[in-house]
C-alpha cells in the first residue's frame, strides 16, 4: 500500500534542502516527491504513479525555469481524467495580480514563501498537515 | 429747427470753445470773395456778402445764378477740373480788367471758389534759389533744434513777419516755443509754454486739413457768407477754405496779445501734428496765395527733414536696443535662468531703454537693478500697474502725481514702464526713470488761461511770463523704448516656454528613471530573499545539530550570521514597501485614526518591547486617506519615537493632533535641526548603529504624505527629543 505523499515543485536546491530537513525533522511520516522544474512536473503528471496514486497536494513555486508555476497549474487543471489535486502556489512577491491568477486558474491557495528558516519551520508543517487531512 | 452739427452756434464763449465748429463759422476774411456752387444743380448755393460789390450784382441776381453767369466760361471750365481731385487748383483770371487768382476746391456737396488779388509774385528764379538753399541748410543743421532755428530764420527772411516761432506740442498738446526769430524791440517768447486750451482740439484738426492759414487783420469785420436759398438750414463747410474767418475767441486771444496779423503753418509728420510755425505781426499784414504756398512748401521740407532726423535717431536707438536684446536672450538661454540672464551679464534688461533702474518679478521673486525702490514698494507698484495695464503694458512719467503714495520715491521713480510677462501671475519687468525737475515758463498763468468778466469767460489778458517748478515728472517713455520692452517681453515668454518644455522633458525622464529604479529594487529585493533564506537556514541547521561541537567563538559566529540575516530581511521588507508605494494607486476612505493607532501599537508590540515608556495618546480626528499607507506612516513614526527614546531616563511618547496637524513626539535623542531636510531622504540616517534601522522608514513616511498631498516636518533638538508633524490634503472623491 502506498503512503500518502505530496509533491514539491521547486528549482532552488537550497530551498529543497531546507524543506527536506524540515520535513524529516518535523513530519516523520510524510513523504515528499521533489520535482525541480515545470517540464519534469508535467512528465510526472503523465506517469502511472500520478494516475493511480495522485499526491495529497502539490506545493508549487511560482518562479520556475522553462514553465512557470502558473502555467504548470493551468496544464494540470486542463488535463482530462485527473481528480482535483490541491495546488498551493508559493511566491516571494505577494503580488495581487499573481494571487488573482492563481485562483482564476483553479489554484487552491497562494502563500508567501517563508522569509527565513524559522518561518519555514513554523509554516511548512502546518501547510502540509492541513492538505494531508484535506478531503480525507 | 436748426441741426446743431451743421450750423455755427449763435454765441461762442470759452465754455463751449472746445466744441466750437470753426469750419462752419459762416464768415470769411475780407482779402477775397467766396462763391460756392451746388454740385448737383450747378447753381450758386453760397456767396460772401462782398460778392455783391465785387460782381456788381444784387442778391436776387446772384441767388439765381450759376457760376457761368458771374465768371467767363473759360475760367469756369478750368476751375471745374478741381472736381476730380482733392487738391486745390488755382488759375490766373482777368476780371473787370484786373488780375485775380481763382483758387478752387471741392467738398462733398459744393465747389468752392475763392478769388484773391493776384499780386506780383516772388521772382521764380529767386524762389528756386531760395528753395535750394533751404534744403541744403536743413540737411546741414547739426541737431533738430538747430534745424528749427534755421527754419525760423528762413521764414522770417522770406515772409518778414515781426515774430516767427517754432511751436512744438508735447504729449498733452501743451505748446512750447522752441525756436524764435523776432524784431529786436520785441520781448522774447523763446522757451515759453502755452496750455493745450490755447489751440483747442478742433483747431488742431483743421490744421491737418488746411496746412497754412493767415489772419490779415484781427480788427477787420468778418464778411458773412450768405445762402442763395434763404431757407437753408445748413452752413458751408469751410475746412479747406483760404479765406475762412477764425474763431472770435482766437481773435480776442490775439488782440489780448497785441497781435494784429498772423501766418500759421502746420508741421505735420506721419500724419500727426508735431507743431506749428507761427508768425505774428503787430500791424495788419496780408500774405498772398503764392507766399502761402511757398510757406507750405518750406514747412513740408522742414517737416520731412525733421522726420528723417527723428527716424534716423530712432533707428540708431532701435538697433542698439536690438543688439542688447539679442545678447540678453543669449544670456537667458545659456543657463535657462531668466532672472540671471537679464540681470547678471555685461548687459542687463535696463539697457534696452534709457531707464536708470528696474525690477524683475517672477514667481514671487524680485530682483532689482540700479536705482529702484524696495521690494515692498515694488509690490505696490506692480499692483497699481496691474490694475491699469492695457494689453499687458502700463507706463507713466508721473507716478507720484498719479498716485500720491509714491511721493517719497519720486526722485528715482517718477517714470514707470511696466510690462507684464504673464498678467495672471503678475510676472513683470519694470523700468524706472528719475524725476527731472524743470522750470516751466508759461505765456501767462496757465491756471488762469481764462478770465471772467461780465458773466462771460474770455481768454486771459495777461501773457506775462509765469514760471513754475514742474516736479514729479520723468522724461517721457519713447516709442522705441516701449517697442523694445514689448519685444523683450515676447522673447522672455518664448524662453519660458522653451524652458518649460525642457524641464518637462527632464521631469519625464526622471519619472521614467525613478520608475525603473523602483522596479529594479523591487525585483532585486525579492531575488535577495532566496539566498538569504539559504544562509539563514543552514546557519540555523548548524545551530540545531552542531552547536555543541563548536567552541564559543564558533557559536558566536553562527549567531552573528543568523542575526545579520534577520537585519537584512528587515531591510528588504522596508525597501519593498517603499518601492511598492510608488506603484500602488491610492484608495481614499475615511480612516478612524484612534483605532488605527491602537492597531499600530499592537503590531509594534510596544507594551512588550517598551514597558517603561510612558505613552500619551490624545484625541485623534478622523481623516480621509489610504488606510494601508497611513498605517505604514504611523508605524514608522511611532516605532521611531519608541526606538529613539528607549534609552532616555523617563521615556515619553506622545501622539495627538492640534489644529490640522497630527504629531508624534518623543523625548529621546533628537537630532540637529539643520539636518531636517536630510532626514526624510532614503538611506539617510543621522544616528549611529546603536539604534537599528534601515534608513528607509522616514522616506516611506514622506512618500505616504506626498501621496496624500500633505506636508510633513519636524521640530527637534539634539539630545532633547524630536517631534514629527504632518497634515493631509485629501478629498474622498480624489
Amino acid at each position: 500500500m502506498n503512503r500518502p505523499y505530496i509533491v514539491s515543485v521547486e528549482d532552488n536546491r537550497t530551498d529543497i534542502d531546507l524543506m527536506k530537513r524540515v520535513v524529516e525533522k518535523e513530519m516523520k511520516d510524510c513523504e515528499v516527491e521533489y520535482v525541480e522544474d515545470g517540464e519534469s512536473a508535467i512528465q510526472f503528471f503523465e506517469s502511472a504513479k500520478f494516475r493511480d496514486y495522485p499526491p495529497k497536494c502539490i506545493l508549487m513555486d511560482i518562479k520556475l525555469p522553462k514553465m512557470n508555476g502558473l502555467e504548470v497549474l493551468n496544464y494540470l487543471r486542463n488535463k482530462k481524467g485527473v481528480k482535483n489535486v490541491p495546488v498551493i502556489i508559493l511566491s516571494s512577491s505577494n503580488r495581487s495580480d499573481e494571487i488573482e491568477e492563481t485562483y482564476a486558474l483553479g489554484g487552491n491557495s497562494y502563500i508567501e514563501k517563508p522569509k527565513n528558516y524559522t518561518d519555514l519551520k513554523d509554516k511548512l508543517p502546518k501547510i502540509i498537515s492541513y492538505w494531508l487531512t484535506y478531503n480525507k | 429747427m436748426e441741426s446743431p452739427s451743421t450750423l455755427y452756434p449763435k454765441k461762442v464763449t470759452l465754455t463751449n470753445c472746445d466744441k466750437e465748429p470753426i469750419h462752419l463759422i459762416g464768415n470769411i476774411q475780407g482779402f477775397g470773395v467766396l462763391l460756392a456752387s451746388d454740385l448737383k444743380t450747378d447753381r450758386i448755393a453760397f456767396y460772401s456778402e462782398n460778392c455783391l460789390a465785387f460782381f456788381d450784382k444784387t442778391k436776387e441776381e446772384i441767388e439765381t445764378f450759376s457760376l457761368n453767369d458771374l465768371i467767363p466760361e473759360q475760367y469756369v471750365n478750368r476751375v471745374k477740373e478741381s472736381l476730380n481731385t482733392d487738391y486745390k487748383i488755382h488759375i490766373k483770371a482777368t476780371l473787370s480788367e484786373e488780375n485775380y487768382l481763382i483758387i478752387s476746391h471741392r467738398n462733398d456737396t459744393h465747389l468752392i471758389l475763392e478769388i484773391e488779388k493776384d499780386e506780383n509774385q516772388i521772382d521764380t528764379l529767386l524762389f528756386q534759389e531760395q528753395l535750394t538753399n533751404i534744403i541744403e541748410v536743413f540737411s546741414t543743421a547739426s541737431t533738430p533744434l538747430a534745424m528749427c532755428n534755421t527754419a525760423a530764420e528762413l521764414i522770417k527772411d522770406i515772409f518778414d513777419y515781426d515774430r516767427v516761432m517754432i511751436y512744438k506740442f508735447d504729449q498733452d498738446w501743451n505748446g512750447e516755443v522752441i525756436a524764435e526769430q523776432k524784431e529786436s524791440h520785441l520781448e522774447s517768447w523763446l522757451g515759453l509754454h502755452y496750455p493745450a486750451s490755447d489751440i483747442p482740439q478742433q483747431a488742431r484738426k483743421l490744421f491737418l486739413k488746411q496746412g497754412v492759414r493767415i489772419i490779415e487783420d484781427v480788427s477787420s469785420e468778418p464778411i458773412p457768407i450768405l445762402p442763395a436759398n434763404r431757407k437753408t438750414s445748413v452752413s458751408l463747410d469751410l475746412s479747406k477754405s483760404e479765406l475762412r474767418s477764425v474763431s472770435p475767441i482766437h481773435i480776442e486771444y490775439l488782440r489780448n496779445m497785441g497781435v494784429k496779423a498772423t501766418l500759421t503753418a502746420a508741421i505735420i509728420f506721419q500724419g500727426n501734428l508735431w507743431g506749428l510755425i507761427a508768425c505774428h505781426h503787430y500791424t495788419p499784414r496780408y500774405s498772398n496765395y503764392h507766399l502761402r504756398l511757398s510757406c507750405k512748401f518750406i514747412t513740408q521740407v522742414f517737416a520731412t527733414q525733421l522726420g528723417l532726423r527723428n527716424t534716423n535717431w530712432l533707428l540708431e536707438k532701435t538697433n542698439l536696443s536690438n543688439e542688447t536684446r539679442s545678447l540678453l536672450i543669449e544670456q537667458m538661454s545659456q543657463d535657462w535662468n531668466i532672472i540671471e540672464g537679464l540681470t547678471a551679464g555685461k548687459q542687463t534688461f535696463l539697457d534696452v531703454t534709457e531707464a536708470i533702474g528696474g525690477a524683475i518679478y517672477i514667481d514671487g521673486k524680485i530682483k532689482v537693478l540700479g536705482q529702484a525702490p524696495n521690494n515692498h514698494i515694488i509690490h505696490e507698484i506692480i499692483e497699481v500697474c496691474h490694475n491699469l495695464q492695457q494689453s499687458g503694458i502700463y507706463k507713466t512719467s508721473s507716478l507720484s502725481i498719479d498716485y500720491k503714495q509714491f511721493k517719497s520715491i519720486k526722485k528715482f521713480t517718477s517714470g514707470v514702464l511696466c510690462m507684464f510677462i504673464s498678467p495672471k501671475k503678475k510676472n513683470a519687468l519694470i523700468w524706472f526713470k528719475p524725476e527731472i525737475i524743470q522750470t516751466v515758463s508759461w505765456g501767462g498763468n496757465p491756471n488762469k488761461s481764462v478770465v471772467k468778466d461780465n458773466n462771460q469767460i474770455s481768454p486771459r489778458k495777461s501773457f506775462e511770463k509765469w514760471s513754475e517748478e514742474k516736479e514729479g515728472y520723468s522724461l517721457p517713455w519713447q516709442d522705441y523704448e516701449i517697442a523694445a520692452a514689448i519685444a523683450l517681453k515676447d522673447h522672455i515668454a518664448e524662453v519660458i516656454i522653451e524652458k518649460y518644455d525642457k524641464m518637462k522633458n527632464l521631469n519625464d525622464q526622471l519619472k521614467k528613471a525613478y520608475k525603473e529604479l523602483e522596479t529594479f529594487s523591487y525585483s532585486v529585493s525579492h531575488d535577495l530573499r532566496s539566498p538569504l533564506r539559504g544562509i539563514d537556514g543552514f546557519a540555523q541547521i548548524i545551530k540545531e545539530d552542531y552547536f555543541d561541537s563548536l567552541d564559543s567563538y564558533g557559536k558566536q559566529a553562527v549567531n552573528t550570521i543568523i542575526s545579520s540575516t534577520q537585519k537584512m530581511n528587515v531591510l528588504i521588507d522596508d525597501i519593498l514597501s517603499f518601492s511598492s508605494l510608488g506603484k500602488k494607486s491610492t484608495e481614499f476612505k475615511e480612516v478612524n485614526m484612534n483605532i488605527l493607532v491602537e492597531e499600530v501599537l499592537q503590531y509594534l508590540q510596544v507594551s512588550n518591547l517598551h514597558p517603561n515608556t510612558k505613552l500619551e495618546i490624545n484625541y485623534l480626528p478622523q481623516i480621509i486617506g489610504d488606510k494601508t499607507m497611513i498605517f505604514q506612516l504611523m508605524s514608522n513614526l511611532i516605532s521611531n519615537a519608541f526606538k529613539y527614546s528607549s534609552k532616555a531616563k523617563n521615556p515619553i511618547v506622545e501622539i495627538g493632533c492640534n489644529a490640522s496637524s497630527f504629531y508624534v513626539k518623543d523625548n529621546g535623542i533628537g537630532f540637529n535641526a539643520k539636518h531636517e531636510d536630510r532626514i526624510f531622504g532614503i538611506f539617510s540616517r543621522l544616528v549611529n548603529d546603536e539604534y537599528e534601522g534601515s534608513g528607509i522608514g522616514l522616506a516611506i513616511a514622506k512618500r505616504v504624505i506626498e501621496k496624500h498631498n500633505g506636508q510633513i516636518w519636524t521640530e527637534a533638538q539634539l539630545g532633547k527629543g524630536a517631534s514629527f508633524y504632518f497634515n493631509l490634503n485629501t478629498n474622498k472623491n480624489e
